[in-house]
C-alpha cells in the first residue's frame, strides 16, 4: 500500500527541488509597468535553429512569421499550438539575409507588441520593430546580454541582470538588430506612442 | 528585513514589494502551465499585479496570497488561451528520475485529470507548502472549502491511482 499523502509530499520536494526560479523579476516588471492599460497581446515564437518566428494574437490570429538566417540560430522556445502555424513558411536555416518581421511593426497607440525569443552566443535578430512611432524596451529574464541597435537611430546595450533599457523608435521602418552577446532569454515589448 | 503590507506606488517600492515572493508566484505558475507558458503568465500577472496595486487589502490576506491569487487567474487565462493541456503532460509534471519513479509517473498521469480547481489546490497545499488559511486567501474561498476541496481532490486521486493507494 502507498500512501497517498506521503506519495504527494515527496512528489512536492522532488518537484520544488528540480525548479530553478531564476527568471528577472526586474526585467519583466520593467515591461509590465510599461504596458498601456489596453493592449494587444502579441507573441512571437522561436520555433527551433534556423527558425521560424510567429505571432499570434489573442485570438490566435498569425500577424506574421518570418526566418532566422543563422544556422546556430536561436533555440526552442517553446512549442507553437498546431491550430496557430497555418501558413507558416519553412525555416531557410542558411540564408545569409538578415531577418526582417515586416509588418509585425510598432502596435497602435496604447497598445503593445511582446517578442520573447531565447538565442546563442552571436546569434542576431533583426525586427522591423517600428511601423510607426513607438517605444521599445529589452529585457533579459534568463540573464545574459543582448544588443540592442535601432539601425540609423544609435542603440543601447542590455545587460546581465535583467534590467531593461528604453528607447524611442522614432521614426516609420525603423529597424531594430538585436544580438545575443551571450545566450539567454530575452523579451521585448513596443508600446504605441 | 521589513515586512511591507502594502505596495509602494513608486516601482522600486513595488518591485521590493514583490522580491520576497517571487520565488513562489515562479513556482504557483510553472506548476500552473508549464516552464515556458509560466513566463507569459508572470509577465501578465506582474502588468496586472501593478496595475491593481492599490487594491490590495492587507486586512483581506498577505501579500503572498494576493500575489499567489493574481499568478492562479493569469495562468487560468493562459491555460485556457493557449490550450496547453498537452503540454502539461510533458512539461508541467515531470517527475523527478530518482526514488519511487512508478509512483511519480503514477501522479503525473492522474494529477493533471483534476478539476482546475483541484489542481490548484493540490499545487498550493503540497508543492508550494501554503497553509490552509492562506489557500483560502488565495482562492477566494472558506478555510472549510479549502478543506472539502482537497478531500475531494484525494478522493479522485485515489480512485484514479487505484487500489494500492490509500
Amino acid at each position: 500500500m502507498i500512501d497517498l499523502e506521503q506519495a504527494l509530499r515527496a512528489d512536492a520536494q522532488r518537484w520544488r527541488a528540480a525548479q530553478a526560479t531564476d527568471l528577472d523579476l526586474d526585467g519583466l516588471l520593467t515591461i509590465s509597468m510599461r504596458t498601456p492599460p489596453r493592449h494587444r497581446r502579441v507573441s512571437a515564437i522561436v520555433v527551433a535553429a534556423g527558425t521560424v518566428v510567429v505571432a499570434t494574437s489573442a485570438l490566435g490570429l498569425i500577424l506574421n512569421r518570418s526566418h532566422n538566417h543563422d544556422p546556430n540560430g536561436a533555440t526552442t522556445n517553446r512549442s507553437v499550438p498546431s491550430s496557430s502555424v497555418a501558413g507558416t513558411k519553412s525555416p531557410t536555416p542558411n540564408s545569409s539575409a538578415p531577418t526582417l518581421l515586416p509588418g509585425l511593426g510598432s502596435p497602435p497607440r496604447g497598445q503593445r507588441t511582446l517578442l520573447k525569443f531565447s538565442g546563442t552566443t552571436n546569434h542576431t535578430s533583426t525586427i522591423a520593430a517600428s511601423a510607426g512611432r513607438g517605444e521599445l524596451y529589452a529585457a533579459c529574464i534568463g540573464g545574459g546580454t543582448i544588443k540592442v541597435n535601432m539601425i540609423g537611430s544609435g542603440g543601447f546595450d542590455v545587460n546581465c541582470t535583467g534590467m531593461a533599457s528604453g528607447a524611442s523608435l522614432p521614426r516609420l521602418s525603423t529597424s531594430v538588430k538585436v544580438t545575443h552577446v551571450t545566450n539567454q532569454t530575452w523579451r521585448i515589448a513596443v508600446f504605441g506612442h | 528585513m521589513a515586512v511591507m503590507q502594502a505596495p509602494g506606488a513608486g516601482s522600486i517600492e513595488f518591485a521590493a514589494w514583490i522580491r520576497p515572493h517571487w520565488s513562489d508566484m515562479q513556482l504557483l505558475a510553472r506548476r500552473l502551465c508549464g516552464p515556458h507558458t509560466a513566463e507569459d503568465a508572470l509577465q501578465e500577472a506582474l502588468t496586472a499585479a501593478w496595475r491593481k496595486r492599490q487594491q490590495f487589502d492587507p486586512q483581506r490576506g498577505s501579500p503572498r496570497a494576493w500575489l499567489l491569487a493574481v499568478v492562479a487567474d493569469q495562468a487560468r487565462k493562459q491555460r485556457r488561451r493557449l490550450r496547453i493541456a498537452a503540454e502539461l503532460t510533458d512539461e508541467t509534471l515531470v517527475p523527478a528520475p530518482d526514488s519511487q519513479p512508478d509512483v511519480a509517473l503514477d501522479l503525473t498521469n492522474v494529477l493533471r485529470q483534476l478539476t482546475q480547481r483541484q489542481q490548484l489546490v493540490i499545487s498550493l497545499f503540497y508543492y508550494l507548502d501554503v497553509p490552509v488559511a492562506e489557500t483560502a486567501q488565495i482562492m477566494g474561498c472558506s478555510i472549510g472549502t479549502v478543506k472539502s476541496t482537497l478531500s475531494d481532490a484525494r478522493r479522485r486521486l485515489r480512485t484514479l491511482l487505484g487500489e494500492e493507494y490509500r
